[in-house]
């Protein structure tokens, strides 16, 4: 018995989300009274959850020999998905109105695949790799088209479905070459494969492109994007906040991840394949930015851009640039959280997601406007928000390295976003509103766009705690 | 605990602010505690080291910067030094907020004053517990934005607004020096070290040894020393960025007395304080110092001879008395400075207060208007008169004791600056003596409305700031500085002599000119003195010529940087490439079909070319 149980040890937090999910299934199944509140449920559990997965800290193991280890990177990365998870439990409540029936079940979507995400954040082997990404991935196909009756939401599941299954499609190719070559799907197998003498570097630089095909697909890195704008315009706003925060995430821990087998033997080609995609990356989504006229499309296309100021760290190819991304990646969590937040409350006040729309904003309701406003500009990247020390970090990552075109090239998007960020500003602040009825809103959502603003501002203004953590989270996997 | 002295103003900003705005009472209250309890801790912290032979300094600070080699740190320095400035800055401060209760109180803008206030305390504390200078330019910033907020806090008046402008960008001007300052000290304090700071302690360090090793030219330490010194002349307004404090007088009173008396002038003194060993390693650097101070001491009491603006002439005697203070760091004498800055925001503050009082009950300023005040307002008389004597130097006041190291350093020092300074001292004294007689003695004025003696919440903190005027001067701060017994004081009977020759002489002159008299003998002197009045009642064209150099050379340059600005940088480059990012932006748009196939389809051209580039090339 103690046994099994020192098994399950290293599994303590997925087996506990997994007990909430099932928990949550049958509560829901048989108390009509917590079907109506099972969303409180959920935020309540997953927080509870957080709470001992915080407490447990420093219980570093491994388990089914080394292929799932507890390090302290997957224990920062979990932390990362559980906040994401409970701003998206959350934001949930805010939107449940547009669900006919059924509400109950998307939250065990977003619940399982943020166990996905969690089983991806400690994982060191492709094939389990796989699994937890098709976990997040299925996930997805059915939340996105929960709007059953609205077409939008049917044609984003359907493009998401047929261009992630392309993806998957490409991932698994890729996982086989390296298999085929290393005789094994495990991380630190393939590297010591890779740097012996008989590797073949050709073939497997060729499994690692097609590899990054699917971790591109995640990350909407430009040629793998096309979905992004019009999934974002189409799911429901919630399942977008979460594929813009915790989807893309999982795709660039993925590649931290493989930054260590791969990184040191391809250095050239690496450092090539980044910097050519971030560019790319940077200058599609921040000029397919500008013309948009829908705000969740527009989120959509911002979201691309970041993911090319994200490769900028990868492209750097350094410590300091994994420490970028990952700092970069923790305030775009609660900016970009919160700026979805306030798309949702706009939108259930005015069953609108329009950018003419939000003119005016600021006599309407200037707390949301606010909100917006500073979380905009943290998207943009203006001091002292956590978003310019995201930039920052990465832009003196690439600096590093000699990149100093791809650095010119981040700091020029730099104005090119704020441009169509102040856009947004000028409508909510500046315009006439065309109805001036005020937007009502309730506590508990004020509390929690209160507590995004608090993490925009306390990572714009201390970063050395989270910084630190960072560094030794990475140190742990070098 | 000591976190708390620097943030529960802060706390009582944001509370304010975000919650309480529409509560005006609740708003003060607020400000007021949060303020006391800044003082208790501090007080506890000041008690121990005061009482503790042996009493260590103390260094608390978080990382909060940290980018690979520069690292900045967040931190409370507790010395002798700092828990001086402590005490000195709540301990007044609390007077002059308590004092707003009653001063503010029917004004619709209550809650944003004390907001105001609030932040100003918050970033003057955090002038005073910087360790670094990064921490100490920020809050140094903040004591700038604040006191604009709190000059122009009547903002619909124009000169008001005017003033809060002005006192801002001359600020500017010297925060520009100090800025340079920081980043050549930081410069140099790394060369030959792996890792640069900013750190106050570790540059000292590094500093001594630097300068034992003769690693430092002299020429560089004179130039570093004159930038910072920059950041002293806006700060506390010597000469020639003196010009905001007199115009910054539109504030609130109790405002003046607080920000324009105990505090923020204070701010540069202090800092030539704590910068000390920067300084004195430059003899050059000490020199220029000491002859601006006196220069500014001389200078501004003689504007003050013809001001009928009862806060102006408050105003230019601070600057004076900043004059002398700054003379004495230039002479070498930290510890004087900074006793004469303790004493001198005690009976300053309460010469302010004071003007409020008589401002609040005759709602006038200059002081032909009032007169026989003695009788109506007795509790105000008393105090402005304690506050007069005090400021002139008259034994047993404070001012005495500080303003006679002053003397005496000077005298040892440099016996011209010495001279100045006494003639400094006696122009003080007649100026102050007939600012007292005009306003407090001479005849009755028309006032359509009765006068009374204001409430207690304007004559407590009076009476108290004249009890610290009376006695503050007994507790000896230099020997605090030191560790040293405080009670033990040394007078050196000739200079203090001669001084209180000086004062007294000034202040009986200006007896026979003003006391009991109606502006006759004003009128005289003015025919008398003519030209020199035009002189000085235009405050020896200064402001005159900064608008000159405002207004033929820098708006001629505005005006052309403008019209490049527009016509080339705006219509050729931002213009146009705004319509190019544009037009390709409309551009992307054509590849996003909506249509699956075409998304497949660049799916795998993407990669095919991938893989072409990266394989097969």
């Amino acid at each position: 018995m103690m046994n099994f149980i020192s098994l399950l040890h290293p599994f303590s937090l997925e087996i506990g989300l997994a007990i909430i999910i099932l928990g949550l299934f049958f509560l829901d199944l048989f108390s009509v009274q917590a079907k109506k509140n099972i969303g409180s449920w959920a935020w309540g559990l997953t927080f509870l959850l957080l709470l001992i997965h915080l407490s447990n800290w420093k219980h570093f193991v491994s388990a089914l020999s080394s292929t799932y280890v507890h390090d302290a990177l997957s224990f920062l990365l979990s932390v990362f998905f559980l906040i994401t998870l409970l701003f998206i439990l959350a934001m949930s409540k805010s939107y449940r109105h547009r669900f006919e029936r059924g509400h109950s079940e998307f939250y065990m979507l977003i619940l399982l695949a943020s166990l996905g995400m969690i089983t991806l954040a400690s994982t060191t082997d492709f094939l389990l790799l796989f699994v937890s990404l098709e976990l997040i991935t299925v996930s997805f196909y059915v939340m996105n088209t929960y709007l059953r009756t609205d077409p939008k939401s049917i044609e984003a599941g359907l493009k998401y479905l047929v261009l992630g299954a392309l993806s998957s499609g490409f991932l698994l190719y890729g996982i086989s070459f390296i298999y085929g070559l290393s005789g094994s799907t495990h991380f630190s197998d393939i590297a010591r494969y890779a740097s012996s003498p008989e590797a073949n570097a050709k073939v497997l630089l060729f499994g690692f492109l097609l590899v990054m095909v699917g971790v591109g697909f995640k990350m909407g890195s430009v040629p793998f994007h096309f979905w992004i704008p019009d999934v974002y315009e189409g799911a429901p706003t919630p399942a977008t906040a979460f594929l813009s925060v915790g989807s893309k995430a999982a795709g660039f821990f993925i590649l931290i991840r493989l930054t260590n087998i791969f990184f040191p033997h391809f250095q050239n080609a690496w450092v090539l394949l980044f910097t050519l995609l971030s560019a790319i990356t940077l200058i599609y989504g921040n000029l397919g930015a500008i013309p948009q006229k829908n705000i969740k499309r527009f989120l959509g296309y911002s979201s691309i851009g970041h993911a090319g100021y994200l490769l900028m760290g990868f492209a750097a190819g350094s410590t300091q640039g994994l420490h970028a991304v990952l700092y970069y990646l923790f305030s775009y969590l609660f900016t970009n959280l919160c700026a979805f937040w306030v798309v949702i409350l706009f939108s259930k006040a005015t069953e609108s997601d329009e950018i003419a729309d939000y003119a005016g904003l600021s006599k309407r309701s200037p707390f949301l406007a606010a909100t917006l406003f500073i979380a905009l500009m943290s998207l943009a990247g203006v001091p002292p928000l956590a978003g310019f020390f995201g930039k920052f970090l990465l832009i003196r990552a690439v600096v590093e390295k000699n990149l100093i075109w791809l650095a010119v090239l981040g700091a020029l998007n730099v104005v090119v976003s704020l441009y169509y960020y102040l856009m947004i500003v000028k409508k909510m602040y500046i315009d006439e509103p065309q109805n001036p009825e005020t937007i009502p809103l309730d506590p508990s959502s004020k509390i929690g766009l209160s507590i995004a603003i608090a993490g925009i501002i306390g990572l714009g203004i201390f970063q050395a705690p989270l910084l630190q953590w960072i560094e030794s989270a990475v140190k742990s996997i070098l | 605990m000591a976190w708390l002295i620097l943030f529960s103003p802060l706390i009582a900003c944001l509370l304010i602010t975000l919650i309480t705005l529409r509560n005006s009472k609740l708003s003060s209250w607020i400000a007021v505690t949060a303020l006391l309890i800044s003082l208790g801790i501090s007080s506890s912290f000041f008690l121990k080291a005061l009482l503790t032979p042996h009493w260590k300094p103390m260094e608390l600070s978080i990382h909060w910067i940290t980018l690979w080699s520069l690292k900045i740190e967040f931190g409370l320095i507790l010395d002798r030094l700092s828990l001086l400035m402590l005490m000195v800055v709540t301990g007044i401060g609390s007077a002059i907020f308590i004092y707003s209760l009653g001063y503010m109180k029917e004004d619709p803008g209550k809650s944003r004053y004390f907001a105001c206030l609030s932040l100003f305390a918050f970033s003057m504390l955090g002038i005073i517990l910087s360790n670094n200078f990064i921490q100490m330019f920020i809050f140094w910033e903040l004591v700038g934005a604040s006191s604009y907020l709190l000059i122009g806090f009547w903002y619909e008046k124009d000169s008001a607004a005017d003033a809060g402008n002005k006192a801002f960008l001359v600020n500017r001007v010297g925060d520009f020096g100090f800025m340079m300052g920081i980043l050549l000290c930081w410069s140099f304090c790394g060369s030959g070290l792996p890792e640069r700071t900013f750190n106050f302690n570790q540059i000292q360090h590094i500093f001594s040894e630097m300068v034992g090793a003769g690693l430092l030219s002299p020429k560089l330490l004179v130039v570093a020393g004159l930038l910072i010194f920059c950041g002293v002349l806006g700060k506390s307004a010597q000469f020639p960025l003196h010009v905001w404090l007199p115009d910054a007088m539109e504030g609130p009173t109790p405002v003046s007395a607080l920000i324009h008396a105990a505090t923020m002038v204070a701010a540069g003194i202090y800092l030539l304080a704590r910068l000390f060993f920067l300084f004195d390693a430059s003899p050059t650097a000490m020199t220029v110092i000491a002859y601006v101070g006196a220069f500014t001491s001389v200078f501004a009491a003689s504007i003050a001879f013809v001001q009928n603006d009862i806060k102006r002439i408050l105003a230019y005697s601070t600057l004076s008395q900043l004059g002398l203070m700054v003379l004495a760091m230039g002479l070498g004498g930290r510890l004087e400075a900074m006793y004469h800055l303790t004493t001198h925001a005690f009976f300053k503050a309460l010469l302010f207060l004071g003007a409020g009082s008589v401002i609040h009950a005759l709602h006038t300023q200059d002081i032909w208007d009032m007169g026989k005040l003695f009788k109506k307002m007795p509790i105000t008389s008393i105090t402005f008169l304690i506050g007069t004597l005090a400021l002139c130097g008259l034994f047993p006041l404070s001012g005495f004791w500080s303003k006679d190291e002053i003397l005496l350093l000077a005298f040892e020092k440099n016996i011209f600056l010495y001279r100045l300074a006494s003639v400094a001292t006696w122009m003080t004294s007649f100026y102050m003596a007939r600012a007292f007689f005009v306003a407090f003695l001479a005849p009755e004025k028309k006032i359509h409305h009765p006068v009374h003696e204001s409430s207690w919440t304007l004559t407590g903190p009076m009476i108290f700031l004249a009890i610290g005027a009376c006695i503050a001067g007994f507790i000896h701060i230099p020997e605090f500085i030191l560790g040293h017994d405080v009670l033990e004081s040394h007078i050196n009977l000739p200079i203090a002599f001669t001084s209180q020759a000086m004062s007294l002489s000034g202040i009986v002159i200006a007896f026979f000119l003003y006391a009991y008299r109606d502006a006759w003998g004003a009128k005289k002197l003015k025919e008398i003195f003519k030209i020199f009045h035009i002189i000085l009642s235009r405050k020896y064209f200064m402001d005159d010529l900064y608008n000159g150099i405002v207004k033929y050379i820098q708006q001629n340059i505005a005006v052309l940087c403008h019209l490049t600005d527009r016509n080339l940088i705006v219509r050729f480059g931002v213009n146009g490439v705004a319509k190019i990012t544009k037009t390709s932006g409309e551009f992307l748009r054509f590849c996003q079909t909506g249509r699956i196939q075409t998304y497949a389809l660049f799916f795998f051209a993407g990669i095919t070319v991938i893989v072409f580039v990266f394989i097969l090339k």
